[in-house]
């Protein structure tokens, strides 16, 4: 697909997940700021061939596999009905458990910022390095906001980077609005010799101005009111 | 505590009789996995050091689960052997975990389906056996080695179908043989006692035979003969005693040289005049 075709297939998305599920929850903003990035992961490295040679996307977020539904609707793809390559799961240690089983095919894990808050993530970042699990990505999505609040004010993940690093991962940086840039950074993951993470900074309920608006005024102030009463309407 | 039931002492043979079992499983399925912490580096269970498909997570316990949970995603199937207490979380269906506490208690962070009694080999062995097949089914299956005598846990979770109980009724005798003993009850049973109903409970898991023991003593006109060497079966025993329930125990012991020849007449004798004074 080109870029405009993966904009587009992103854009179906988006109408199809605010059709679907509407302001029914926080987390529907962080699920629109993931669908660039899953429509690029699924159409570069996530095809249908690659899907069944074994390639595994483990979502750790409800919100982010309705994301990698809709996409997988957007582009038509016959991927969704043979359902063994994705899962949801409950941690970031099912994911290093597949690609322990399976070193020789790639498992991308899809992820939050604010997962990075559990304690098992860490645990499960030194098993997968010390098991040298150079098959598995991980890749984070920061929106800087979950459950409607600020991740930095909640529990500070940052500095990202710098932490993952430490623990042994290649880490790249992307930018969710610049398509180009997560097709270098998800094409560079699958190249490293180690563990990788992917941190894919975008913005709270992208393409829908409204939650944009709100998402944008709560990083800023933690008492902004603008998300709260759009997710209280009826 | 008697040095006996020392932690260490109790848990070694249920962990041997698992791990002989396991050691098997990994040699005929090239689709299983066995995860556990370093603690089996503490037990000495060589046999499944070194395994490439035996993985050693230090002692972050807290990820077995999920590890296990992903490893079964991923179309293959694992066994978690590790302390009681890191097994923390809930049990994916497909896995099998053995929680071993031998820190002198019984707690585990998971529910137990199946005690596996101090000190007897075979008992375990044929619990892992069993559970293998559970899981290879579906279920999951939780075995815990205990380091000294407790009273079996009763859930009423029961993961055995009713066709695997055995029917039994008024005037019935139901024997519990072990292993190899059920050489000489054949031979006792062959010169006219075939309305026994026989079983050999290596082949099953304890909690199902002590079921099966106690179900049949419930009923109250049916008898319970527990046959076995000095080696096999003292937890149906402890079980049935600690549950103040009556029932003939038949040790066959071990000749001056310490071996119990099964087919000894000695021991068809012995068998024969407790199904006697039973009936």
């Amino acid at each position: 697909m080109t870029i405009y075709s993966l904009q587009k297939s992103a854009r179906e998305a988006r109408s199809r997940l605010i059709e679907e599920h509407g302001f029914t929850d926080y987390e529907l903003g962080n699920a629109l700021a993931s669908v660039d990035l899953i429509a690029t992961l699924l159409d570069r490295h996530l095809t249908t061939a690659e899907r069944e040679a074994g390639h595994r996307l483990v979502a750790l977020s409800t919100w982010q596999q309705r994301a990698a539904q809709a996409v997988i609707s957007a582009q038509r793809s016959r991927a969704h009905r043979s359902g063994r390559w994705w899962c949801q799961a409950t941690g970031l240690a099912e994911a290093v458990g597949i690609a322990s089983v399976h070193p020789e095919l790639p498992v991308w894990c899809l992820m939050t910022d604010a997962d990075w808050q559990m304690g098992e993530a860490w645990s499960s970042l030194q098993l997968a390095s010390a098991w040298h699990l150079d098959n598995l990505t991980f890749v984070t999505v920061m929106t800087g906001l979950h459950n409607g609040y600020a991740v930095a004010k909640t529990l500070p993940v940052e500095p990202l980077r710098t932490k993952l690093a430490a623990f042994g991962l290649a880490v790249y940086e992307c930018d969710s609005g610049h398509y180009k840039t997560m097709i270098d950074g998800l094409h560079a993951a699958t190249h490293d010799q180690r563990p990788t993470a992917v941190l894919v900074s975008a913005v709270y309920g992208a393409g829908l101005d409204l939650l944009e608006e709100a998402g944008e005024a709560l990083l800023v102030d933690d008492r902004a009111k603008q998300l709260h009463e759009l997710m209280a309407r009826p | 505590m008697s040095e006996r039931w020392h932690p260490h002492n109790g848990v070694l043979a249920p962990v041997l009789g698992v791990s002989a079992v396991l050691e098997e499983w990994l040699t005929v399925s090239s689709q299983s996995t066995v995860l556990a912490t370093d603690d089996l580096r503490r037990w000495q269970l060589g046999g499944l050091l070194g395994h490439d498909r035996v993985k050693i997570v230090g002692q972050a316990g807290d990820l077995l689960l999920g590890l296990a949970r992903g490893i079964v995603a991923a179309e293959r199937r694992v066994v978690i052997i590790a302390p009681g207490q890191q097994l923390i979380g809930q049990l994916a269906p497909g896995c099998v975990a053995v929680a071993v506490s031998d820190d002198g208690y019984t707690a585990a962070a998971v529910t137990a389906d199946y005690v596996l009694w101090p000190a007897d080999v075979h008992q375990a062995a044929a619990a892992l056996r069993w559970a293998l097949t559970a899981a290879a089914e579906g279920s999951s299956v939780v075995l815990q080695v205990v380091s000294h005598p407790v009273p079996l846990i009763w859930s009423p979770n029961t993961k055995f179908s009713p066709d695997r109980w055995v029917t039994v009724g008024a005037g019935d005798t139901l024997v519990l043989a072990f292993g190899s003993t059920m050489a000489p009850l054949r031979a006792v049973m062959e010169q006219g006692k075939k309305s026994i109903r026989a079983i050999n409970i290596t082949d099953c898991v304890g909690d199902q035979a002590a079921r099966q023991a106690v179900r049949a003593l419930t009923v109250g006109s049916t008898k319970v003969v527990i046959i076995r060497s000095p080696e096999q079966g003292g937890w149906l025993a402890e079980t049935l005693r600690t549950i103040k329930k009556d029932y003939t125990d038949v040790v066959l012991k071990p000749d001056w040289r310490g071996i119990v020849e099964y087919t000894d007449a000695d021991h068809v004798k012995a068998i024969s005049d407790a199904l006697k004074k039973r009936s």
